[in-house]
């Protein structure tokens, strides 16, 4: 008799549904209605044990289509994070470095379930060893993943030999975003950089990765994802050469 | 026939091990306990240093004892068994800077065992001891694993160097264990 | 046909954005730009307690000789005003536009605090492009 939750909740475990007709008006009416009436509030606490918790194991890894999130309730979100952070840091280094390690905890999932979710089907499933293979696929792969479409250029500094960056002329994050003028340092895309960070370094290339903004005339959300790789990544691709 | 599983973070701590034995015909005597297979001296020699390493791996230690329905012989085997585990991390660093493959078989042996591993994208190393070659098997069952890991990495209380406690990736990992090995 | 002007009013009556297009209008000073907007505030609460057949959403539109006002109600209480000629048609769909640049590049900016000014850039910027066709 418990009917399925509506899809919209489906996030809500089946307790926390539950519980929500406990507080509406018409399932306490029910309390007082005639035995021979079938009431919500009984059946769905007798159901309860037979239906075991379905768990985060029990669901395929797969990406299905339904489960795409609106743009606007993630920019009310990320909105949200923004503020939230704001208000317990001093300046706009502080702000950034603080997005950086929010994006750095959504980078490491990005890399362990986009990875899967690319090899598992693999007879033989591989990972990125080496450092330009691993740029483009954060380029294309990681970028598709999370943001639903490829960023829109690399390059590589012309001055320093380990610095690269990855350009995104309208970051959907940032899309509703306006810094005002006394922070026009800051790029709330240090989230991005975060998550580049990761899966940076979980691919065993360390780096130090920060967000800039770099407008243009036709352009002005264009911001630029800057990597700044260790020593020791260079050194192992020289090493990798021969 | 036991089959031992670690599950290392990428900063090389245990986050999960399991002890399997398994069901399937064995092509040496199932029970034989690893001290007797080693020289006199050697577990006496391991039970010293060993001492010493059971601070970092306690983690581990707990969750055998509450887990606890496989035991090896003694304290000292499972030592040696970790042991074994800990000194092929060097090879496995070594072959994961060359090799692209995430399943990395046979990486090394000591004594009877042979010793399996499988590195994710974000360098967390599941490691397997085993005694008999079944490479399709094990490939399997890391396969099988590194899906639940990947589902434990999206629970947000969880991340890369936090040891898994959850009774169903428990379960779950030793029900493919089962199937497996 | 011509559009002259824009204003937010929040829901206690306070003008949290003005912008004038073109020269159609005569130049206020802020100050009264607030009256003027705290007034009308007042005009369509009246409006909306007036109605004879229930509850209402008060005044849509209040013309004069050579101008209209029309107003578009949001269901928090904030008011979008759009100042135009009379025989301008096109108002209530440039209010709905407005209204979703509102609610994209003002309540998702984190830099914004509800029911203060707006001062954010991406708003102009979206209003231009509205306003510009």
């Amino acid at each position: 008799m418990h009917a399925a939750p509506h899809p919209r909740f489906s996030v809500l475990s089946a307790s926390a549904v539950q519980s929500s007709e406990h507080l509406s008006p018409a399932a306490s009416s029910t309390r007082f209605s005639l035995p021979s009436a079938p009431s919500i509030n009984t059946n769905a606490t007798a159901s309860k044990p037979a239906v075991p918790r379905q768990t985060i194991y029990d669901r395929p890894l797969n990406k299905i289509r339904a489960a795409e999130v609106s743009a606007s309730a993630f920019s009310f979100l990320f909105s949200e994070v923004v503020q939230y952070t704001q208000k317990r840091v001093n300046g706009i280094n502080d702000l950034e470095r603080r997005l950086n390690t929010l994006g750095y905890r959504v980078g490491l999932r990005v890399l362990e379930l986009m990875s899967y979710r690319n090899e598992a089907t693999a007879k033989a499933p591989k990972r990125e060893i080496r450092f330009l293979p691993a740029l483009m696929s954060i380029h294309t792969q990681v970028w598709r993943a999370v943001f639903g479409k490829p960023a829109d250029a690399i390059e590589k500094s012309v001055e320093n030999a380990d610095e690269y960056m990855i350009i995104d002329n309208d970051p959907p994050i940032t899309r509703n975003i306006s810094v005002p003028r006394d922070m026009s340092q800051l790029s709330c895309s240090s989230f991005t950089a975060g998550i580049v960070e990761a899966v940076l370094d979980g691919l065993g290339f360390p780096a130090r990765v920060t967000a800039h903004n770099t407008p243009t005339e036709t352009l002005p959300n264009r911001t630029t994802i800057l990597i700044k790789l260790e020593k020791s990544v260079l050194d192992r691709e020289e090493a990798l050469k021969t | 026939m036991s089959h031992h599983l670690f599950l290392l973070s990428p900063s090389d701590t245990p986050l999960y091990s399991l002890t399997h034995y398994s069901s399937k015909p064995a092509q040496t005597t199932a029970t034989s306990p690893l001290a007797s297979n080693l020289p006199s001296w050697s577990t006496s020699a391991f039970a010293g240093t060993l001492t010493a390493l059971s601070g970092a791996t306690s983690a581990t230690q707990a969750h055998h004892a509450q887990g606890g329905t496989v035991r090896i012989g003694g304290g000292q085997d499972r030592h040696v068994i970790q042991m074994i585990a800990n000194a092929s991390l060097d090879v496995i660093e070594e072959i994961v800077r060359k090799d692209n493959m995430m399943y990395l078989k046979s990486v090394d042996k000591f004594n009877e065992w042979t010793v399996s591993a499988f590195v994710t994208p974000g360098n967390m190393k599941f490691v397997l001891l085993h005694e008999a070659r079944n490479d399709d098997g094990i490939k399997s069952f890391f396969h099988e694993v590194w899906e639940l890991y990947v589902k434990t990495m999206l629970n947000p209380f969880h991340t890369a160097h936090t040891p898994i406690r959850s009774t169903v990736f428990d379960a779950r990992v030793r029900a493919s264990a089962k199937k497996y090995l | 046909m011509a559009i002259w002007g824009l204003w937010v009013i929040n829901k206690a009556g306070g003008l949290v954005y003005q912008r004038n297009f073109g020269d159609g209008l005569p130049h206020l000073t802020s100050n009264e730009y607030l009256v003027l907007a705290g007034t009308l505030h007042g005009i369509h609460a009246i409006t909306a307690r007036l109605s004879p057949t229930g509850s209402s959403s008060g005044a849509n539109v209040i013309s004069g000789e050579t101008f209209k006002l029309t107003i578009l109600l949001t269901p928090t209480g904030t008011k979008f005003v759009l100042l135009t000629s009379l025989a301008e048609n096109t108002a209530d769909t440039v209010l709905q536009k407005v209204y979703e640049a509102y609610a994209d590049a003002v309540m998702k900016n984190p830099f914004h605090t509800p029911e203060m000014p707006i001062r954010t850039e991406g708003f102009d910027s979206r209003i231009t492009a509205i306003m510009s066709g």
